[in-house]
């Protein structure tokens, strides 16, 4: 059990914690690590009350707040594995420390399950902080139950934590055994096997949406056929929350056992082949029949370019976390493309309905705009490209390079990457929804200054916020202190340029560019200087 | 080639690591740098090639203040830490590639480069290869490979040695000597004192980061062998107290 113990703390603090830069600020190493999880916690328990409370404000009165709860329930299942799905691959079937691993006098199940469950008290943080604000609405709508319910809850949410750890695991055992089978193709494997398991979420979630967007059942207070229609998407919710609200002991035993005892006996499965697996994954084949032909010739700055180029798309877990929302904001506008027809009629009903219609109609650009600038800040590359260097970054400060070419490359690679995005996705939606050639010159230029900003900003906020000792890409990707911030800093600028469409409403979308494009490129210019004196200092001092 | 004057650098927390040393490397010098763990070589040396900034001194290599001019002075160097960290998602002659591009290094010369080192070090057949694939001692070479490439004025190496074949160790010395006849020097720190007694054409022990022996290598081992030079020092002398060995006139 020590030795369990000893594993478990070893694990935990390495998903957790960083020694910090060396050199930096007691601030700066504060904000990393732990930081990021407060962070994460935060927006989670912001998430949580924010759903709750709308949806048990509206189907309480209507006797349905008990699906609130399975809605709940089913967000705080789902909505960890966002952040921890990838986890497992590199948590539980890491190689880095193989040899001191596997000569210790543990069991592999010992070992696998440390590992596990430093995962598992993450991903539990989470859904405790997803399920407990449920609770407190549940109490306060008059659910009854009193404290005890609360008390349920909070250990319903213990056994509901290991249903997306076994998800996580499963899924990052089976690309580990691709990729030990076929390390040449380990990133492809990697991509695609991710590519299909997001998809298969969206379609949980499209599912989850859609299962509230009949509405029909709502609209006439309906809620059994709205309850029937959430509890047949997704039974086991159903029977949890009908035992919590029974309650029904025994039934409650039965579910929480369901989520336990798959997990360790498929813990335990993956076990008798652990060290096998180790091994297969550290044993690197390598061919040795290369010949030396001619050798290309580029500029430095065109390298640096290239190197985070090679490093986005060689790095799974960086493209599909980091770049995710390119592939959303294209599919989306060609989706919009294909649907155009559908588009036109419907929003020839809205105009139809008189100056209603045409005032919501004059909303469409704006809207459209503030959807892709939403999307658009959701690419989170510049802001981990400083920590992704790592311990390779003594090749970049000991290079005849300025700072600046560096600074180029990095936030330039974002730019870019964002800007190819808008420059396809604008003329799509502008097509699609019929919009003017102004409305789509205006959304182009404020999308490309958007871009242009967050990936300066994000720059700068690695640099404020570096995490230099990750033992692996995925946990600078998905709990840097920097991504956090600088998606709450995208948030604000978007919630921002709302505010500002509202106060100036009576001018226009083309008033509204031009002001918002004014803010948005002196935020640029600080941005870039910003990056351009302290931004250096910073750099300087890794 | 490489001037430091009365260096010092004090890390977070008041450790102070190098406490003002002064040396000088001269161009076609091997110039070796011994110390205890912790004595600050690391620091040095990172501090010469400009990754780690100094709270006082100076260091000019070539003629160009590191602080002043940190591009003209890294253009001429090539550091390699001790056990490199290399760019895990590129091949071995993308890395180069990267490399020779970063300096500027015309497309024959590199491509003449490539081939002769990477011939030297047996490298060549596992170029095409992610350096994610390499073994330890590998990415060494390639490391090193990509130091050779840039035909630098000054080398500096921490532990070069560590992880080398003993092919790859004696061809290693063999091309720090051509950069020493071609007009550069090459500052380099080691435990492993058999090789700094033999490769050395000058060596540094540094102890509680102050230097307390420097000079000539004949000098400093005389008729003893550095070995105990090193030991007797590390028990002995007092790292106020620098002892610079009268050096004749080349």
């Amino acid at each position: 059990m020590k030795a369990f113990l000893a594993l478990l703390n070893v694990s935990f603090k390495n998903l957790i914690l960083t020694t910090g830069n060396v050199g930096g600020r007691k601030k700066r190493k504060a904000a990393t690590g732990m930081g990021s999880l407060v962070l994460i916690s935060l927006v989670m328990l912001y998430i949580s009350a924010m759903y709750s409370f709308m949806l048990g404000s509206t189907l309480g009165p209507l006797g349905g707040l008990d699906v609130m709860l399975m809605a709940m329930t089913l967000m705080a299942t789902l909505f960890p594995l966002v952040f921890t799905i990838f986890a497992a691959q590199s948590l539980v079937f890491s190689t880095k420390d193989l040899d001191l691993v596997l000569s210790l006098p543990v069991s592999a199940f010992s070992v696998m399950l440390a590992r596990l469950m430093a995962l598992y008290l993450e991903i539990l943080l989470m859904v405790e902080l997803l399920l407990i604000p449920a609770g407190v609405v549940w109490l306060m709508q008059g659910g009854g139950g009193g404290i005890g319910f609360l008390l349920l809850l909070v250990v319903t949410g213990i056994f509901l934590a290991f249903v997306p750890t076994l998800i996580a695991l499963i899924f990052g055992g089976l690309i580990s055994l691709l990729i030990s089978r076929f390390q040449r193709f380990k990133n492809l494997f990697t991509t695609l096997f991710s590519l299909l398991v997001l998809a298969g979420v969206m379609v949980l979630v499209l599912n989850f949406n859609a299962s509230f967007g009949s509405g029909a059942e709502l609209l006439t207070g309906d809620i059994e056929g709205f309850r029937a229609a959430i509890g047949g998407a997704f039974p086991p919710v159903q029977w949890l929350v009908q035992a919590l609200t029974g309650p029904s002991p025994l039934v409650l035993l039965a579910i929480f056992a369901c989520c336990l005892l798959p997990f360790l006996f498929i813990t335990w499965l993956f076990s008798l082949s652990y060290k096998k697996l180790l091994t297969m994954l550290a044993s690197h084949k390598l061919k040795s029949d290369y010949k030396l032909g001619a050798v290309k010739g580029g500029s430095s700055g065109g390298a640096l370019f290239r190197k985070e180029a090679k490093k986005f798309f060689g790095t799974p877990a960086y493209l599909l976390n980091a770049g995710i929302s390119y592939f959303l904001l294209i599919a989306a506008s060609v989706v919009a493309v294909i649907f155009k027809g559908t588009i036109g009629e419907f929003l020839g009903e809205i105009a139809s309905v008189g100056a209603e219609g045409q005032m919501i109609l004059s909303y469409l650009p704006p809207i459209l705009l503030l959807v892709l600038l939403f999307f658009a800040g959701l690419t989170f590359i510049s802001c981990v490209s400083i920590s992704l260097e790592g311990k390779t970054l003594w090749i970049l400060k000991e290079a005849p390079i300025g700072t600046g070419r560096i600074f180029f490359a990095k936030a330039g690679f974002n730019f870019l990457l964002s800007g190819i995005t808008i420059v396809v996705c604008v003329p799509l939606v502008t097509y699609a929804f019929n919009l003017w050639l102004a409305d789509m010159a205006a959304m182009l230029v404020l999308g490309l200054l958007f871009s242009l900003l967050v990936s300066t900003a994000g720059l700068f906020i690695n640099l404020l916020l570096p995490r230099m000792d990750a033992e692996n890409d995925t946990i600078v990707i998905k709990q840097s202190a920097s991504v956090i911030v600088t998606m709450l800093f995208s948030f604000v600028m978007v919630g921002g340029l709302v505010a500002l469409f509202f106060a100036l409403q009576g001018l226009g979308f083309a008033l509204f560019s031009v002001i918002a494009g004014a803010i948005l490129a002196v935020l640029c210019l600080l941005a870039i200087l910003l990056l351009n004196t302290k931004g250096r200092k910073l750099f300087a001092a890794l | 080639m490489l001037k430091i004057s009365q260096l010092t650098k004090t890390y977070a927390g008041g450790k102070k690591a190098v406490d003002n040393l002064s040396l000088e490397v001269k161009p076609g010098e091997v110039y070796g740098f011994i110390g205890h763990n912790g004595a600050g070589k690391t620091t040095t040396l990172r501090a010469v090639a400009g990754i780690l900034s100094f709270d006082g001194g100076s260091i000019t290599v070539d003629g160009h203040d590191v602080v002043r001019e940190p591009v003209a002075a890294k253009r001429v160097t090539a550091f390699l830490p001790d056990n490199p960290d290399l760019y895990e998602f590129l091949s071995g002659i993308k890395f180069l590639t990267f490399i020779a591009d970063i300096y500027d290094i015309p497309k024959d010369t590199r491509q003449q480069l490539i081939a002769k080192y990477a011939d030297a070090f047996e490298l060549t057949g596992v170029l095409g290869s992610p350096i994610s694939s390499y073994s330890h001692g590998m990415k060494q070479k390639l490391a090193l490979i990509s130091a050779f490439i840039r035909q630098p004025k000054l080398l500096l190496l921490d532990e070069p040695f560590v992880g080398l074949d003993p092919v790859a160790s004696f061809k290693t010395k063999e091309h720090l000597r051509e950069i020493c006849n071609a007009g550069g020097a090459v500052f380099f720190s080691t435990h492993v004192l058999e090789v700094a007694e033999k490769l050395c054409d000058k060596i540094a022990i540094i102890k509680g980061g102050r230097l307390v022996e420097a000079g000539r290598t004949k000098d400093i081992v005389g008729k003893s062998s550095l070995e105990n030079v090193f030991l007797e020092i590390a028990q002995e002398r007092d790292p106020g107290e620098t002892h610079y060995l009268a050096e004749e006139d080349d």
